[in-house]
């Protein structure tokens, strides 16, 4: 009951502007109650002539919630005593829930400074310095928040492990974006003749005419310089090897590697390229299909980078892979950082220790076709490290070019643009004169002005203001400044610094006017970075890494492998991502007549005509049963125990983040419930739970929870409708009681099964849903964990979104114009 | 013909080359403050590959060549296999049924990469830090050298048979040094000029560095509600830390090196004479523990499967056929007279090792009191990654107890052991690699 008062479902709010003193409230408590609980009794050993009545200093909080509690319910005072007054009660309790507020609003004060995560500091750094390299990797892992949300920071603590590793990755990256000296020469060479082995021929490429840095001469009896691993006529297959590449895909090794694609062109380098942007051309067409082949099949190129080990080989796939449509030689080019890839070891270079590069065909692999489309490709030419200007543009983007500056004045100009940019706002004078005085005594020690400037720029990457959020605290007012706004609006939905557009308009000092806003943050949700949101929200807020935890069952559900798993997180992604660039109603999340998936994920769901690993939108018609994130398989198997449906996990997982309405973990000391225990061997599941509840001191909670989780029982644990079909089939297997998902909700609402409970969510719940979808759009705006100022400007948010027919866009910019996302 | 890019860059020499020489924040250093006065507390571990003999009851060679003793507890009785360290039996313990569990299923020769560290290396090769960096970086500011990470072949070879056994706090590997000579000059002698200047170089301008942002963050925090400057305060405090590091660095870099007598230690080996080579590199751990130029140590004596010039060992030897050492492992016809002889071969190398350390009077008691040195494989046989051979030796001031074999009933996590051992040195780890709980036994109370 208090729990639904603080929440905020309670319909009378008590937020009159005439607060109640205590001194009214006293005499309530003389005449009603100390006479039990006061001097001369104190029953329950509760003196109420002895609790402190500041609620913030005092430590009396808890007894104070039991009197709320007790007039709530209502058995106080007895009813042998003489009754209070309507007005009595009504002024004690507004007095109660009044000073309960205020002591947990001064005890949770809002936080607005706070770390990047892990992410956000990979993608600014990315950005700031044009360079698309994967620090990230290299920090320890954030935390999650009791919110859920990665970004909250209460989670994002600091080390010196972590504050080190700062130092040393800004020291990597500058030393990546700026160079000194003239270009270096450059690995570029072409392979070729891949279709017979003693017509493989590699040659260096000459350097182009308009292009800086010399091209390595290799003096290569060509055994030395590389290995061919191209494949060699399979001994066991019936297919020959001549050159051309029927699907293939790289294989799961047992011993801690993969294997190579059965069929592919592959190279290992006696040089490791460690570093480095690095270009990979690929001259590639379709060998022409015999008649009456699949016109759909189409191989599709695909190029891996990655080092060799004892094993086999540590291989990622750059770029996109390509669709290869035609049958004339055509030019597709993949582009790689050498640090995103697993190089081989230091030390001296062999067949087991060397950088590798693959191509080959990753069109599905169908076993016994006949005529699989093949791939035939003329040669593969390598260049590293590729740049078209040298300086590259990463480095003059930094050091611009200097017309007449005298060194200081210069040094001035770069470390202020740079600071601006990093800082995400205007650097102040005193600031500068800072960083300048570094940079003189960093120059003093320093052979080049390039040097000196590394080492004070390095500083700016380790400032908190680099680090942290927002970064212009010297203001010391309430409201945002307008660069801080632009960065809260960034990191919101791009996980990263504002670009120029909108660092301009903070300039400007536009960003204030809710047309701009608007017109903004529908350019950035149509903006590739906005994907940051679209995967990390919905990621978190559904707690999808539950997915992560659960290990199926392998003999109850043949066929769950990994990239089933990774679609079914997708296909939540994906869907939530159209609905946010369409502009949806967020009742979408709820029921929707569409959902994303892929060849894997259409063929689990039943879908027919899903070709590929790309996810698309498909229409669901009434026999797919599914619609809305209730029916995804991320959320039915994240939400299970690998073997069945868990109704309590799905039931809280529902209310916690759909309604926001998370009840109390259970009482320490309680066990599990046992499924394998007699007692329970022939009770159909929502029997057993009745048990389970009933025999135990559950039943409180457990009535709230249980009856939303029975109604998903039509769904396996890895999302399987269960009534029919393959889901009908398995079930067979585990039990023959039947399905039971008709329920009694504890509004008393009768619903049958999951289409019945979304129903009334949406007829019954939908306030509900909004204030919970608001809220949880607030906190990861945000970035912390929700004050009750911040719910109560999330709440007062509800008719507005109404009003605006529920579009998530709409919702994204009711949060952006909120008092808390422009505060601090 | 361009520049092979694997030859380290003067920076990576530096740094690796199995002498981590604290540039200001790169490699392990200290994480709490030193506490002045207290007695040094060491670890070290080293590594065989291959397993051990382990003939099975059947066999006639059970009883005399079982590198476990038979019987447990107290009572344990030695085979020939480890013999040799009889004279410090109150000293160690014999510890059988550990492992690292997510390595349990793999062919064990991978083992090698994660013994120290315990990581899951099913799904890519991403490795963790070993035990022995974790315990540098807590108390490797203490020294001159933070650690000291050895191997007989050197480098660190191709990942899962790597030719080093210490892995950073990021999980990569640590170059390891197998020059005897390299490793004495890095300890003992002053480094040239050159080197000397630039590490002085690099350390003012970490300095520089960390001075600039405590003064950042200290205005900062002037700027900032109570709230807030509570999450600012962990800036400050790690910031706080990594000065303290840099400081004691350059303070290292003044102080006088140990006078060690060249001529007491014989330099003049390579690993074709294995036994004085091996000697040699157990007597620099030795002399560095003495002289407390360093508190870490990590040496892989004889590298997994075929690796290595260390795997000719046993063939130099002459212990059974000339097969080296994974070939001996393989040798089912006369298992003893190779392998047998070379594990109690090794052991006998071991003890040497625990001999000079207890020699040495350290405070009320001796160096190997205040020494953990722990010695085994990854592997029990060839290719099984289970009930690693293991034997820990010393710490009694640590609170150690020994004179046990202990064994499991089932096969227990390895980092059981791990986390225990790193309570010992102060560590405030809570967890190691997929331990499930502490190995308390170990303990003397």
């Amino acid at each position: 009951m208090l729990a639904a008062l603080l929440v905020g479902s309670s319909p009378t709010p008590v937020r009159s502007d005439e607060a109640t003193p205590y001194a009214r409230v006293a005499p309530i408590l003389q005449k009603h109650c100390i006479g039990c609980h006061g001097p001369a009794k104190s029953k329950g050993d509760l003196r109420l002539d002895k609790l402190d009545p500041d609620l913030i200093k005092g430590k009396d909080g808890d007894h104070w919630r039991e009197v709320l509690d007790r007039l709530n319910v209502g058995d106080m005072p007895p009813a042998k005593e003489p009754a209070m007054k309507k007005e009595d009660r009504e002024l004690l309790t507004n007095w109660l829930v009044q000073e309960r507020r205020k002591a947990a609003l001064a005890k949770n004060p809002p936080t607005h400074f706070r770390r990047l995560t892990r992410r956000e500091y990979e993608r600014t750094l990315q950005d700031l310095l044009g360079l698309p390299i994967e620090f990230g990797n290299r920090l320890p892992e954030d935390g999650k928040s009791k919110n859920g949300f990665r970004n909250d920071g209460d989670a994002l603590r600091m080390s010196p492990l972590q504050y080190e590793t700062y130092l040393q990755l800004a020291d990597e990256a500058l030393d990546a974006a700026i160079v000194t000296g003239p270009a270096p020469a450059v690995h570029r060479f072409r392979l070729s003749g891949f279709e017979k082995p003693e017509k493989f021929e590699i040659t260096t490429v000459p350097k182009p005419a308009n292009r800086p840095g010399e091209t390595f001469e290799y003096a290569m009896p060509k055994g030395k310089a590389f290995r061919i691993f191209n494949s060699s006529p399979p001994q066991n297959n019936k297919m020959a090897w001549d050159g051309t590449l029927p699907p293939s895909a790289i294989r799961r090794h047992g011993e801690a590697a993969t294997q190579l694609p059965e069929f592919r062109i592959a190279v290992g380098f006696q040089y490791a390229y460690r570093k480095g942007e690095t270009r990979i051309r690929v001259r590639a067409a379709r060998v022409e299909p015999p008649d009456g082949a699949d016109a759909t099949r189409v191989p599709i190129v695909t190029v891996g980078f990655g080092s060799t080990n004892f094993h086999g080989v540590e291989l990622i796939t750059i770029g996109e892979p390509q669709t290869v449509d035609h049958k004339d030689y055509r030019t597709y080019e993949f582009m790689v950082r050498m640090e995103n890839v697993s190089t081989p070891n230091l030390g001296p270079l062999n067949d087991k220790n060397a950088a590798i590069l693959s191509v080959w065909n990753s069109a599905k692999v169908v076993k016994g076709e006949t005529a699989p489309p093949r791939l035939k490709v003329e040669w593969v030419e390598f260049e590293n490290p590729y740049f078209e200007t040298w300086p590259p543009t990463t480095h003059t983007s930094v050091l611009f070019p200097n017309k007449d500056l005298q060194e200081p004045a210069y040094a001035r100009e770069v470390i202020e643009r740079f600071a601006t940019r990093a800082y995400r706002g205007p650097v102040t004078a005193a600031e500068l004169n800072r960083l300048m005085k570094h940079w003189e005594a960093a120059r003093k020690d320093s052979d080049t002005l390039e040097g000196s400037l590394k080492e004070t720029l390095a500083v700016v990457l380790c400032s908190p203001r680099f680090l942290a959020l927002p970064t212009n605290s010297a203001n010391t007012k309430e409201k945002l400044t307008d660069h801080e706004l632009a960065s809260r609006l960034s990191y919101f939905l791009w996980s990263t610094m504002p670009d120029k557009a909108l660092a301009q308009l903070a300039d400007e000092g536009k960003l204030r006017d809710p047309a701009v806003r608007s017109a903004q943050i529908r350019r950035m949700i149509k903006d590739a970075k906005a994907g940051q949101f679209v995967e990390q929200f919905p990621d978190q807020w559904l707690e999808l890494d539950r997915l992560q935890r659960v290990v199926v069952n392998k003999e109850r559900y043949p066929g769950i492998d990994e990239p089933l798993l990774a679609a079914m997180r997708l296909e939540t992604i994906h869907f939530f991502g159209e609905v946010l660039r369409e502009d949806m109603s967020i009742f979408q999340f709820l029921a929707s007549d569409f959902t994303c998936v892929n060849d894997r994920l259409a063929a689990h769901y039943g879908i027919a005509g899903v070709e590929g690993t790309k996810f698309r939108k498909v229409k669901l018609d009434k026999e797919h049963h599914r619609g809305g994130v209730l029916t995804h398989a991320s959320v039915l198997t994240g939400n299970s125990d690998g073997i069945d449906g868990h109704p309590i996990k799905r039931g809280m997982w529902l209310l916690k983040n759909l309604l926001d309405e998370t009840p109390p973990p259970p009482p320490p000391n309680v066990p599990e419930l046992n499924r394998d225990s007699p007692k329970l061997k022939n009770l159909t599941i929502p029997q057993a739970l009745a048990a389970h509840r009933d025999n135990t001191a559950c039943v409180g909670c457990h009535r709230k929870i249980d009856p939303w989780g029975l109604a998903f029982e039509e769904y396996d644990a890895v999302g399987n409708w269960q009534r029919a079909g393959i889901g009908a089939e398995l079930r067979k297997k585990r039990t023959s009681n039947p399905i039971d998902a008709m329920v009694e909700l504890p509004s008393g609402a009768k619903v049958d099964g999951l289409s019945g409970l979304r129903d009334e969510l949406v007829r019954a719940r939908a306030d509900d849903f909004r204030r919970a979808m608001l809220r949880k759009v607030m906190a990861y705006a945000l970035g912390r964990s929700l004050t009750l100022r911040d719910t109560d400007a999330a709440d007062a948010l509800v008719p507005a979104l109404r009003e605006r027919g529920d579009k998530l866009i709409a919702l994204v910019e009711l949060i952006a114009g909120s008092e808390p996302f422009q505060s601090k | 013909m361009p520049q092979p890019s694997w030859l380290l860059d003067r920076r990576t020499v530096l740094r690796g080359a199995g002498i981590a020489l604290a540039l200001p924040w790169l490699e392990s250093m200290a994480h709490a403050a030193p506490a002045a006065t207290k007695t040094p507390k060491r670890f070290c571990a080293f590594f065989f590959g291959n397993g051990v003999n382990l003939p099975s009851p059947k066999h006639a060679d059970h009883q005399d060549w079982h590198w476990f003793p038979h019987a447990d507890g107290a009572d344990y009785k030695l085979t020939k296999s480890l013999e040799m360290l009889a004279p410090h039996r109150a000293d160690m313990t014999i510890l059988g049924g550990l492992s690292h569990a997510t390595s349990r299923q793999l062919v064990g020769h991978n083992t090698v990469d994660v013994w120290l560290t315990g990581a899951d290396i099913r799904e890519n090769l991403n490795n963790s830090a070993s035990i022995d960096q974790v315990i540098a970086r807590h108390q490797g500011d203490k020294t001159r050298v933070p650690s000291l990470v050895l191997s007989s072949h050197g480098g660190v070879g191709t990942k899962s048979r790597s030719t080093t056994i210490a892995f950073d706090t990021q999980g990569r590997a640590i170059p390891a040094e197998s020059n005897p000579r390299r490793v004495f000059e890095r300890l003992f002698e002053q480094p040239s000029d050159g080197d000397l200047a630039a590490r002085k170089k690099a350390l003012t301008a970490g300095k520089r560095r960390v001075d600039f942002l405590l003064e950042d963050a200290k205005s900062l925090r002037t700027k900032l509600g109570t709230p807030d400057q509570q999450r600012l305060d962990e800036f400050l405090q790690s910031l706080d830390e990594v000065e303290g590091r840099v400081v004691r660095a350059q303070d290292w870099l003044g102080k006088a090196l140990p006078q060690v007598d060249r001529g007491k230690i014989n330099l003049d080996v390579s690993p074709k004479g294995p036994t004085d080579y091996i000697r040699t590199m157990y007597d620099l751990i030795a002399l560095a523990f003495e002289t407390d130029t360093t508190r870490s140590a990590a040496y892989q004596v004889t590298a997994e499967d075929g690796v290595g010039i260390c795997d000719k060992f046993p063939t130099i030897l002459d212990f059974g056929r000339k097969v080296g050492h994974h070939g001996l492992s393989h040798d089912d016809k006369d298992p003893t007279h190779g392998w047998g002889k070379y594990d109690r071969y090794l052991a006998e190398q071991f003890a040497y090792f625990l001999a000079r350390l207890a020699k040495v009077r350290e405070g009320e008691g001796r160096l190997l009191d205040n020494t953990v040195a722990l010695f085994g494989s990854g592997t029990s046989t060839t290719h099984n990654a289970r009930n690693y051979p293991l034997v820990l030796a010393g710490g009694k001031n640590l609170g150690l107890k020994h004179g046990r074999f202990i064994k499991q009933k089932a096969e227990r996590p390895l980092g059981d052991l791990f986390l225990t051992l790193l309570h010992r040195f102060d560590v405030p780890a809570k967890t190691f690699a997929d331990n499930t709980g502490e190995f308390r036994e170990i303990l003397a109370s």
